[in-house]
């Protein structure tokens, strides 16, 4: 899996190149991603535009970075989502814990405030 | 393992010729390896299937059996079928090497080929040979391990299945239908009917994330601590009360998985159900006279946040009235191009078949999904019908 990834002040900025992120997947996709938060990048902008299909082993991988990165004392802002794949976080409420935005400037607020 | 120049490989030379037997012999030797030998075709079968050569460098123009035949015949036996046969002859035209790799030889060298041509040929038939047996044994080895695996998965869904109620559960108040079918042989769905006492029962569906087998565990798991603590007190926590305890005590730290869950209980004697939900698929209620009718209770995915706190609804239950919870594999099962079930047909079918009993109603409903598509599911699917009486 690739992942696009742009480094802006002390936030980086990261696309996985896929279009699902399920069972056969999100192993790979969690790992390289916390690969790259070791990696003193605990402040991560999670670009999911390519992602159409997420399933409950992709919420999964979502939830494990959300918590690896609070443990770093970070922050995760997911970046616009997919109808069917906003969804998932609303039903299931994760929307309330997990910070999501449709504009990169919002998500860059987001992340800049948690900087200072 | 590849090739191992330690090992004194045993090559059979087969060629009436004494002088050219001699010669081959000497050369192979001298480059370290072990010989037998063979006058003609009946004591080359003879000597192989004694000796079992690493390798056979055989004469073609023999008398009574030639070389194609002697072939042939190696062949066709199971214990020299793997050796590998180098034909080695004055012949020289294509057809005669065509035939001879046809019955199959592996090479065709000529007589007059020269000595360090003679040896990279045998030199690289025993590579191929050694490669091909390491790969027969970890292929066999491989395929011992995978039928352990098997056996063991086979067991475990036995266990699995154990922790399902009984098909012939006898709950006063209620008719019950349920049906599992995991994606693999194991799942991580889970149903179960908790009798609290003569008026008290409790229901839950539930869908631990993923469907192998950590998840299958976790429910293993769930389904133990619910059994024992859905009735250690004298009267039944109320579902979200209960909700909160699996949500403290299932953290997704733990497993690195999270589930979704669709709690009921009923009261027999205030004829009312009591139910709370995590992100679960919304249960389907079906009165009599009336639309079919969506509970649908949100609530945070189980043991993401220790300190969610949970919904609970009620509502009073009549005869007739009749209940469907079920996990997204349902509405989320594919067909071969690709489309989804989609709660849309879930709901179609229930209003379809409202007025059967439970179990035809969720057998229609199966049916209805084996009739959308074949397929295998992708993720497990659990459906569980419930009529009050």
């Amino acid at each position: 899996m690739e992942l696009l990834t742009k480094s802006v002040d002390s936030m980086l900025f990261v696309k996985p190149m896929t279009k699902t992120i399920d069972a056969h997947t999100s192993m790979e996709f969690k790992n390289k991603i916390v690969e790259l938060i070791d990696k003193n990048n605990p402040f991560i902008a999670l670009n999911l535009e390519m992602v159409e299909f997420m399933d409950s082993s992709g919420l999964s991988s979502i939830i494990f970075l959300y918590k690896h990165i609070s443990g770093k004392n970070g922050k995760l802002a997911l970046l616009r989502l997919k109808t069917s794949v906003r969804q998932i976080f609303t039903i299931t409420q994760l929307d309330k814990i997990i910070s999501i935005y449709d504009k990169d400037e919002d998500a860059t607020n987001y992340l800049v405030t948690a900087l200072k | 393992m590849s090739f191992d120049s330690n090992i004194k490989y045993n090559i059979l030379v087969v060629n009436d010729s004494r002088v050219v037997k001699e010669l081959i012999v000497f050369i192979l030797q001298q480059h370290g390896y072990t010989t037998c030998e063979a006058n003609n075709g009946a004591e080359c079968i003879k000597r192989a299937t004694e000796l079992q050569p690493d390798l056979i460098l055989l004469d073609i123009i023999m008398p009574e059996m030639d070389g194609y035949e002697v072939c042939s015949k190696l062949k066709n036996e199971e214990s020299t079928k793997d050796i590998p046969i180098i034909f080695l002859s004055s012949l020289n035209s294509t057809h005669d090497k065509v035939k001879g790799l046809h019955l199959g030889g592996v090479d065709f060298i000529n007589n007059s080929t020269d000595k360090e041509e003679l040896l990279v040929r045998v030199e690289t038939q025993l590579k191929i040979k050694s490669l091909t047996e390491n790969l027969r044994a970890s292929n066999k080895e491989l395929l011992n391990k995978q039928m352990l695996l098997n056996e063991d998965l086979k067991a475990a869904r036995f266990i699995q299945r154990g922790l399902l109620p009984s098909s012939s559960v006898n709950i006063s108040g209620v008719d019950i239908a349920w049906e599992y079918l995991p994606a693999f042989q194991i799942g991580g769905d889970l149903i179960d009917i908790i009798r609290f006492n003569d008026e008290k029962t409790l229901f839950y569906i539930l869908d631990v994330s993923g469907h192998n087998v950590p998840s299958a565990m976790i429910t293993v798991s769930i389904s133990q601590f619910l059994r024992e603590h859905a009735v250690s007190s004298d009267t039944p926590l109320s579902p979200k009360q209960m909700l909160q305890v699996l949500n403290k005590e299932y953290p997704f730290d733990r497993y690195e998985r999270f589930f979704t869950i669709f709690y009921l209980l009923f009261d027999k004697k205030a004829q009312a159900i009591f139910y709370s939900a995590a992100a679960h698929p919304p249960t389907i209620f079906l009165r009599e006279g009336e639309p079919l009718e969506l509970i649908d209770i949100r609530g945070m995915l189980m043991g993401i946040n220790p300190s969610s706190v949970y919904e609970q609804a009620e509502k009073s239950v009549r005869p007739g009235d009749k209940l469907i919870a079920y996990t997204d594999g349902i509405i989320e099962f594919k067909n071969v191009k690709g489309e989804q079930f989609g709660a849309q047909r879930l709901y179609d079918a229930a209003e379809k078949y409202r007025k059967e009993n439970v179990r035809e109603l969720k057998d229609k409903i199966i049916q209805t999904l084996r009739d959308f598509s074949d397929e295998a599911p992708q993720d497990d699917i659990s459906l569980m019908c419930i009529e009050f009486l």
